[in-house]
């Protein structure tokens, strides 16, 4: 329990975080959330991106450029999204997702921090 | 603690509410256990659903020894879990994930269910304190996930039959994702999508959604019905007219049934472990889940070899072999 936790409080400490999960994109599910709220249901985001991810990377097979995604930046008005697949060996199938307020983020820094998290996550 | 038959997901209410601690053993087909610590559900089986044991040693995430080992260590205990993460097979997210998965994938066949039920107080999964999830959480799961497999295709004949890929493609090339391909590549037209996932260690709902998603874009259809009624009860998920078919299990698998080749027939929902092994022999009799038709015996002549037994028993019920009978005889005296 403690890691996934973990590295979902570490998410919600960027700069402007409003919400982080770690889903599933096999089925859909959020494995864990933190940050849900009325305005922002985690567990809708979670099964919605993951059509997205499913979609790019279905993009990608298609276009035979024999390479993976690092990350999706999704750009609101108001938020980025940020959709970053787990890359380690075993960890096949889950991405962790950021959504951050646009006014207090530094996405670059963001970026930077979420590769971080998602390096510790399966060490 | 057993409760009349109502809708499952009542009872637990009010058990959740009182924060009790146990299994749940779920008595209408196809049977299943729920934990529960404190009011919350910390693992869910069902034999319908891939476990932890079939997602990790059937996928190849993890070598059957190894398993069995963790499992040796580890059940008394309630550690197996820990075990696996100390001997560093599994890293604390990939546990957390994998039981995630089995909970949920469970808790799809059992929390749609009209059961009676029985609580066994103070029980825990030998698995291990791992997760702890809201019963409200896990409705809602159950929920979008029915909805997501009505959402890709609404024919829910793709979950209960059958893997049959069609012969013949209308178009010129077809993309698959790599779940898709391997259940394309080991339909074998008897096997449904619940035999296809326990026998690739694959998320039991993550698999009934890729084959109804092939079948929306024409590429797999429905073949005959599968022969066990783990497989065929679900949907309709109200009946309760067999006697208890679940197993007395402590919810973990020793993976015996990991041994089991890719293109071998289908696992039948069994539980694995030695010992209760030959109890769910009995259950196997004395339930019968699903009357037989003429239609299903093809299948279940190929099934493993208790469930040979007790459906063979269906046209000949006069004929028990001896080894079966020695395991019924130990499994009583082991009571």
């Amino acid at each position: 329990m403690a890691d996934m936790d973990t590295a979902l409080k570490e998410a919600m400490q960027i700069d402007g975080a409003v919400g982080a999960a770690v889903v599933d994109y096999t089925s859909g599910m959020a494995l864990g959330t933190l940050g849900s709220s009325k305005s922002l249901d985690l567990t809708v985001a979670a099964a919605g991106n993951t059509e997205v991810v499913r979609a790019k990377m279905r993009t990608l097979e298609m276009l035979k450029l024999n390479d993976t995604i690092e990350d999706i930046l999704i750009t609101l008005h108001k938020q980025y999204h940020l959709i970053r697949p787990l890359s380690g060996r075993n960890s096949q199938g889950l991405f962790l997702y950021l959504a951050l307020d646009k006014g207090r983020a530094n996405l670059a820094m963001a970026r930077h921090q979420l590769r971080r998290i998602e390096e510790d996550l399966h060490v | 603690m057993s409760q009349p038959s109502r809708h499952l997901r009542d009872t637990l209410e009010t058990w959740c509410a009182m924060g009790v601690t146990g299994a749940i053993r779920v008595l209408a087909p196809p049977g299943g256990t729920l934990y529960v610590a404190d009011g919350w559900i910390t693992y869910a089986e069902c034999p319908s659903a891939c476990g932890v044991d079939r997602l990790l040693t059937a996928s190849g995430r993890l070598p059957v020894a190894s398993w069995r080992e963790a499992v040796a260590a580890g059940r008394a205990s309630h550690r197996v879990g820990e075990r696996l993460v100390q001997g560093g097979l599994l890293t604390p997210v990939e546990l957390e994930a994998t039981v995630l998965s089995a909970l949920h994938g469970a808790a799809l066949f059992l929390l749609c269910l009209d059961s009676a039920i029985r609580l066994d107080m103070g029980e825990t999964p030998a698995i291990g304190p791992v997760v702890r999830v809201d019963l409200r959480d896990a409705c809602a799961e159950v929920d979008r996930r029915r909805r997501a497999l009505d959402d890709a295709w609404p024919d829910s004949r793709m979950d209960t039959h059958a893997v049959v890929p069609v012969r013949s493609l209308s178009g010129h090339h077809v993309g698959l994702n790599a779940l898709q391909w391997e259940i394309v590549a080991h339909a074998d037209r008897r096997r449904t999508p619940i035999d296809l996932a326990r026998s690739l260690g694959r998320d039991t709902f993550a698999t009934l959604l890729e084959v109804r998603r092939m079948a929306r874009a024409g590429l797999v259809g429905p073949g005959r019905p599968g022969g066990r009624g783990a497989a065929g009860r679900w949907i309709g998920a109200g009946d309760h007219s067999s006697a208890d078919a679940t197993a007395p299990d402590d919810g973990i698998g020793t993976g015996e049934d990991a041994d089991e080749q890719a293109l071998e027939p289908p696992a039948h929902p069994a539980p694995a472990g030695a010992e209760p092994a030959p109890l769910a022999v009995v259950a196997g009799v004395d339930a019968g889940p699903v009357p037989l038709s003429a239609d299903d015996r093809p299948l279940a002549r190929r099934t493993a070899s208790p469930v040979r037994w007790s459906d063979g028993a269906g046209p000949s019920p006069d004929v028990c072999p001896v080894s079966v009978l020695l395991r019924i005889r130990d499994g009583l005296a082991a009571l």
